[in-house]
């Protein structure tokens, strides 16, 4: 027992459970003070990532001076409390409450009496239990079966009642997990995660009394009730009710290696179990990390067929007479360096996608230029910020008021957005500046509307506001205002107004709330950048982090998923290509847009083209040599994310086939090419060359005031007219990974793409004259797409909002090849209805 | 054609001025629908039972006339008498009573604020904002009021709590979800004297440091609900509600909220979540809700008849206020008489009357000459009280020691053609139906107990399964979450103490003693078990 005493011990206040004295911190309950004590109290609906919550009375103990038999999890432990865990009552309710709960489960394999024998049989490594012929495969749960540790600790043998099947049929009509709420037992823990936790409450109780379960409003589809398949649910699911699809019938996990997801920049910590060199599943890491626990649906259901997908590029292959065929390593590399040592270096280009492991983000910026000694390559700024933040909960937590500026965090941060919410939940105040609704709006306290184009006004708008709220503030803090007359303040603020289609109202009280904060964040999204931003954007946010700044004791201001300054130079090189200055391009990736009679294919004109990818792209038919890279469970090194940290990747198997991580293989190729100078002093010194050569200009801390985001492009603001009516703003898809679109190679991704949808009001819909589910064409100035009409009360009136993948065909169509990827996201269309459709 | 339109029709073919008031209920709910009638100067007589059919001749005689039909009169009330009519409340329903929360129900009307004010209304608030929060609690307290409920918590001592926390906003909350089968209290004084129960909402409120306070009521009260919202309207015209009431410093809002027909929402903590938009599922206390409740704040959850006590409490005092009831269980109670009884209907008496002055001096004795046989208080979760204890007075301590509740006041007599083993049937079938679904013993004991007294009442049952029964009982009574759970088988226990000879006679002899468990039939199944076990049980 000594052992148990340390944790327990540091606490001033003790209670006596079974006759032990336990001291205690206060704010524990009484199962917490007896698990830390080493007191074996049985619990069902408890979990470590949950608020108590009472109900499977599994926990119950009597308490002197307590009427009854108060369960422990919710009691709050007090001082001098004298605690019985196992008196003789006691013991016989909780028998009779586990005989009750397994009354309504299958207990064929709790009470087999060759149980021994299947213990005996299961095991890592092994195929699940043999019993799919004999019955007891009912329960897909393999390892985390809490029922089983109960019947033995609380000495169950058999259930005196007949047994009540509820007879309801498997749910697996949604992506990612099956539903079997046969082998429910009603722990609640999945209803609260969803609710408290993710804050999404798909799930809830349904029905009354004996017809009690666990199900969505109306027995609607997850996909309908807004489910972010996060699966949280499933992990925290004691029994087999809910089953994660792929690894359902895969064997036990021999080992769980603890990783970085890097499918986004978030860096969540992960576990991936394996079996043999497989992946079996990923599982959010129980504790810390920045994602404390949680994980979006990449990070849950991606990974593993990820890794799996027999789309994956298992061995070198090379270009010979006109037919791509395997070739050995040596062979491949020879060819691929002689191909392009053929090329001098002006007509040399890299491509390489935004989520790689810093190391390999260096190789490839190290093998551009000490390689290829071309300028013909993406320059990144990552992380782009002012300030040092902290992403994970702790330094969220820290926040009294967020601000969120074209930022949909649970499209294009899940993680990020999901903690944004527990620090509402905590207390903070959420400040929302966007276009249309987001998930995050219902936890806001404050949300301005600005137009695409119009961010800046809105910044503007909450500067004015904060100096309105303090007229001194005017004079001392904002060059900007300083020189203002009164009355051109005043007419200031008529144009945000217009702009933002904001009242003075929303302003002031969005305005209030960042004045009352200590310490704010300031997070900068992807449509932020996505837009036309208006030149003065960043010096407006400078305005507003100095104002802010000023009076509180922290503000920092992050940027979020903007690329811009990448996706600029991504078009540089594509249109090098195009004008044939390019003739040889080594691509990491999947990166150009798919063939479309827009861009029927711009890597038409190469001479040569080295691939070196994890799985079979859009491309590889066309390269020359395609080289086969890992996925990043099987391969180690260090990943920046968002917020600047630094997240360690770590082996869970190895390549699959003759893979290799894309380090190794820019480091092949480098040395086939004769260059011996790849070390990784030498990728350090491009680092620095980098930011002398000034192409991307934002450093850590650097005044942004001064200077743009990105190379100046020359772009029209998209204006509505009467010929083109509607705004249509595309949030772009965030399921793309290296290019390769999700939707393709994770099964269940393609049911969250609903990339054929454009989404308008009601109203909107009522005066085109269009139908839910009715086909349309769009049309802008550049080109027309055919898409299908969602009807959405949430959206605005006279936009229209698509959920396209940035390099999508329709998109380049209706914006422009000029303007793809994330350059842009909004165009003015009208709708053109189909040809033999009824016109109204 | 109802009786209010047919009186309508007659005024005015006969051209006569008359205003027709739509009261509450007086409480002698089987003389229902009662009418007064009152001619200037004259007598108000109530005739009891009126139909359409005697509209007519009341128009004509009473009303045109002058002529008191005496034979279809029951009585007048108040001052002028009429000759050879007695007092209303001289009635043998009525005189035993003693009138307190109820004392306006049925005299005026429910949709003046007017009537009320004339008989004493508002004063109590007057009274409670002139002494203040402190001196108020102290006279609840000396008053030894208890939460009229169902559990007689010690009301002062809640809002003590309440009041001493020092979160911010407080919020009041009036438990109107009244759900128990076969009670109707708390609908009657609603429906009756709205204001009552309005004007006990602002003294708690007041008391507490609240300035919101909100009605949870059933929705399947409509009448209830309309004459609440009207009467919350006519507060705030007379400045009763709102910044600031009665030119004070204190301000209060006052919001309904309809339930959604769950019978747990009557619990404290579910009742807290359907207000705030949940499922309504009670949660475990502490905390409760008197430190965090709505919100995470500090609320008061008050049952209608304890609010509908305070004015009178405030304006009378603690002294008067205990004067009747017995020396734990203060002041009186409503009840609701149902089931098989005479008089049917609302009484209010001073607690610690016995059974035996309820049922048969108030409730005229049980129909036809049958015996009477048990009495179940404080609905499903409350016990039966069998013949043997009619001397047993109500008060909080005695029934819980019989294994019942005080509950909110329903009771129900039962005479000999009631089955105990049918009775308990009906209460479980309805606390089963009714359970949340969250806590194990309550969602699958009641149903398992359930299934067992279906199989004793078709005569399966085996001493087993009583053993079993009675096992599950004490599970869900020690096990489950909230007081739902908590009391679900205090029908099962109670008649198992009181009648466990009948049950014995469903087990060992396939019979059941009131007649009324009948086998169950199925076609073409005449040769099965249960005659061939009653023909060798009784060889």
């Amino acid at each position: 027992m000594s052992n148990h005493d340390a944790p327990a011990s540091r606490g001033r206040a003790a209670l006596s459970i079974d006759g032990k004295q336990v001291r205690f911190e206060p704010g524990m309950s009484v199962l917490q003070v007896a698990d830390a004590a080493g007191v074996y109290i049985p619990t069902l609906c408890t979990h470590p990532a949950l608020p108590a919550f009472g109900a499977c009375r599994l926990c119950i103990v009597a308490i002197e001076g307590m009427r009854g038999f108060p369960a422990s999890c919710s009691t709050p432990a007090r001082d001098g409390m004298v605690v019985k865990t196992d008196t003789e009552e006691i013991v016989r309710l909780r028998r009779a409450v586990l005989e009750l709960i397994l009354s309504e489960h299958p207990t064929g394999c709790l009470f087999c009496d060759r149980k021994q024998e299947c213990e005996d049989f299961r095991g890592p490594g092994h195929l699940t239990k043999a019993g799919r012929v004999t019955g007891c495969m009912l329960c897909p749960n393999k390892e985390q079966c809490e029922l089983r540790e109960l019947v033995e600790k609380i000495g169950l043998d058999s259930v005196r009642f007949e047994p009540l099947y509820r007879d309801l049929p498997l749910e697996r009509l949604d992506p990612f997990f099956d539903r079997d709420y046969n082998l429910c037992v009603l722990c609640g823990r999945c209803v609260r995660v969803c609710q408290e936790i993710r804050g999404v409450s798909t799930l809830d109780f349904v029905n009354r009394g004996p017809d009690t379960r666990v199900g969505t409003a109306f027995g609607r589809l997850h996909l309908d009730m807004g489910c972010q398949f996060c699966g949280a649910c499933v992990d925290v699911c004691p029994t087999g009710a809910l089953a994660d699809r792929t690894s359902k019938w895969e064997p036990q996990a021999e080992r769980t290696v603890e990783t970085t997801c890097i499918l986004c920049t978030v860096g969540c910590s992960i576990e991936v179990s394996a079996s043999r060199d497989r992946v079996l599943s990923s599982t959010p890491a129980h504790i810390g990390g920045v994602n404390g626990g949680q994980v979006c649906v990449l990070g849950r259901f991606g990974v593993a067929e990820l890794v799996n997908s027999r789309d994956r590029v298992t061995t070198p292959l090379v270009r010979k007479l006109g037919h791509l065929l395997r070739a050995p390593w040596d062979e491949a590399l020879t060819l691929a360096a002689d191909g392009l040592s053929r090329f001098n270096s002006s007509e040399t280009a890299l491509l390489y996608p935004g989520l790689l492991t810093d190391e390999e983000a260096n190789a490839s910026r190290g093998f551009a230029r000490l390689v290829l000694k071309t300028d013909n390559y993406p320059h990144r700024s990552r992380p782009e910020k002012w300030g040092s933040f902290n992403a994970g909960l702790e330094g969220l937590s820290e926040r009294d008021c967020v601000l969120l500026i074209g930022a949909d965090l649970i499209q294009t941060h899940p993680i990020l957005g999901h903690n944004v919410k527990q620090a509402v939940d905590r207390g903070a105040k959420l400040v929302i500046v966007d276009t249309i609704p987001t998930f995050l709006d219902k936890f806001a306290s404050a949300r301005v509307t600005a137009m695409p184009g119009d961010f800046a006004w809105a910044v503007a708008g909450l500067i004015w506001a904060l100096v309105q709220k303090d007229a001194a503030a005017r004079d001392s803090e904002l060059d900007r205002f300083r020189q203002l007359p009164e009355w051109a303040f005043k007419l200031l603020f008529e144009e945000i107004v217009s702009h933002t289609k904001a009242d003075k109202e929303t302003l002031k009280q969005a305005a209030d709330l960042l004045h009352a904060a200590s310490s704010i964040l300031v997070l900068v999204g992807r449509e932020v950048g996505a837009e036309n931003t208006h030149k003065h954007f960043n010096g407006l946010l400078s305005d507003l982090r100095a104002l802010l700044s000023s009076r509180t004791q922290r503000c920092e201001v992050c940027f979020a998923g903007t690329t811009k300054d990448f996706d600029a130079h991504w078009l540089k090189v594509m249109q090098s290509i195009e004008a044939k200055r390019v003739k040889a391009l080594v691509m990491v990736g999947d990166l150009v847009p798919k063939l479309s009679p827009e861009w029927p294919n711009p890597l038409q004109d190469l001479d040569f083209l080295v691939v070196i990818d994890s799985h079979n792209g859009s491309y590889t038919p066309y390269a020359n040599v395609v080289l086969p890279s890992a996925t990043f469970p099987e391969k180690e090194g260090t990943f920046t994310a968002v917020d600047g940290a630094s997240h360690e990747l770590r082996r869970a198997v190895s390549p699959k086939g003759q893979s290799k991580p894309e380090c190794e293989i820019l480091s092949l190729l480098a040395k086939a090419m004769g260059t011996e100078k790849f070390g990784l002093e030498d990728l350090e010194s491009v680092g620095n060359e980098r930011s002398a050569n000034g192409l991307a200009a934002v450093e850590r801390d650097s005044s942004l005031s001064e200077q743009p985001l990105a190379p100046e492009l020359s772009r029209e603001e998209v204006k509505c007219s009467t010929e083109w009516p509607l705004l249509l703003i595309n949030r772009h898809n965030s399921y793309l990974l290296h290019g390769h679109r999700l939707s393709r190679l994770v099964e269940g991704i393609r049911s969250l793409c609903m990339s054929d949808l454009v989404r308008l009001s009601p109203r909107t819909a009522d005066i085109l004259g269009v139908e839910d589910g009715e086909e349309v064409d769009l049309v802008s100035e550049k080109g027309r797409a055919r898409l299908l009409v969602g009807v959405d009360d949430q959206i605005p009136e006279g936009i229209l909002v698509s959920r396209l993948t940035a390099k999508d065909p329709r998109l380049l169509a209706l914006m422009g090849k000029e303007q793809a990827s994330f350059l842009t996201n909004n165009a003015a269309v009208r709708i053109e209805k189909l040809q033999g459709s009824n016109d109204v | 054609m109802g009786v209010i339109s047919t009186f309508e029709e007659h005024l005015a073919k006969e051209g006569i001025d008359a205003t027709i008031i739509e009261v509450g209920c007086v409480g002698m709910c089987y003389l229902e629908p009662i009418v007064d009638v009152k001619s200037p100067g004259e007598a108000r007589v109530s005739y009891a039972n009126v139909t359409p059919d005697i509209v007519p001749r009341l128009v004509t005689d009473h009303v045109l006339r002058g002529a008191i039909c005496e034979d279809l009169a029951v009585g007048t009330v108040g001052e002028p008498r009429a000759d050879g009519l007695p007092d209303l409340f001289e009635h043998p329903m009525l005189k035993p009573q003693v009138r307190r929360v109820l004392r306006n129900c049925g005299l005026i009307d429910p949709a003046s604020i007017d009537h009320y004010i004339a008989n004493g209304g508002y004063l109590g608030i007057e009274r409670a904002l002139e002494i203040g929060p402190e001196a108020t609690i102290d006279e609840v307290r000396r008053s030894g009021l208890r939460g009229r409920g169902g559990a007689g918590f010690p009301t002062f001592k809640k809002w003590q709590l309440c009041r001493e926390s020092s979160e911010e906003p407080k919020y009041l909350i009036c438990n109107a979800d009244e759900g128990d089968p076969g009670a109707f209290m708390n609908r009657s004084l609603i429906e009756g004297d709205p204001h009552c129960v309005l004007e006990g909402m602002l003294i708690a409120g007041f008391t507490i440091g609240a300035s919101e306070g909100i009605i949870y009521v059933r929705a399947e009260y409509p009448l209830a609900i309309e004459r609440l919202k009207h009467a919350i309207e006519q507060m705030r015209e007379h400045g009763l509600l709102g910044r600031g009431v009665m030119g004070t410093d204190f301000s209060f809002e006052i919001t309904l909220k309809e339930g959604a027909g769950a019978f747990v929402c009557g619990e404290e903590t579910a009742l807290i979540a359907a207000l705030e938009g949940r499922r309504g599922m009670p949660r475990p206390r502490p905390p409760f809700p008197a430190v965090s409740g709505l919100w995470a704040k500090p609320t008061i959850i008050n049952n209608v008849e304890t609010l509908g006590n305070l004015p009178q409490l405030l304006v009378n005092g603690a002294d008067w206020f205990a004067e009747v009831g017995t020396e734990e269980s203060k002041g009186t109670k409503t009840f609701a008489l149902a089931g098989k009884i005479n008089r049917t209907g609302l009484i209010e008496v001073a607690l610690g009357t016995s059974i035996k002055d309820i049922i048969f001096a108030i409730g005229g004795g049980v129909p036809n000459d049958k015996e009477f046989k048990a009495v179940q208080t404080g609905g499903p979760s409350g016990g039966c009280i069998p013949a043997s204890m009619l001397d047993l007075p109500v008060d909080y301590e005695a029934l819980a020691e019989a294994g019942s509740i005080m509950g909110s006041g329903g009771l129900i007599v039962m005479d000999e053609d009631t089955c105990v083993v049918d009775i308990a049937h009906f209460f479980i079938s309805f606390t089963q139906q009714e359970s949340c679904g969250k806590c194990p013993p309550c969602r699958i004991g009641t149903r398992r107990m359930l299934s067992l007294l279906k199989k004793i009442k078709s005569g399966k049952g085996t001493m087993g399964d009583l053993a079993l029964l009675e096992e599950l009982a004490w599970t869900v009574k020690n096990a489950s979450l909230c007081g739902l759970g908590q009391t679900a088988p205090n029908p099962v226990l109670t008649t198992l103490r009181y009648f466990r000879d009948e049950y014995l006679e469903h087990i060992r002899h396939k019979r059941c003693p009131a007649g009324v468990c009948r086998k169950p039939r199925r076609k073409g199944a005449e040769a099965s078990a249960l005659p061939r076990t009653e023909a060798t049980g009784e060889s």
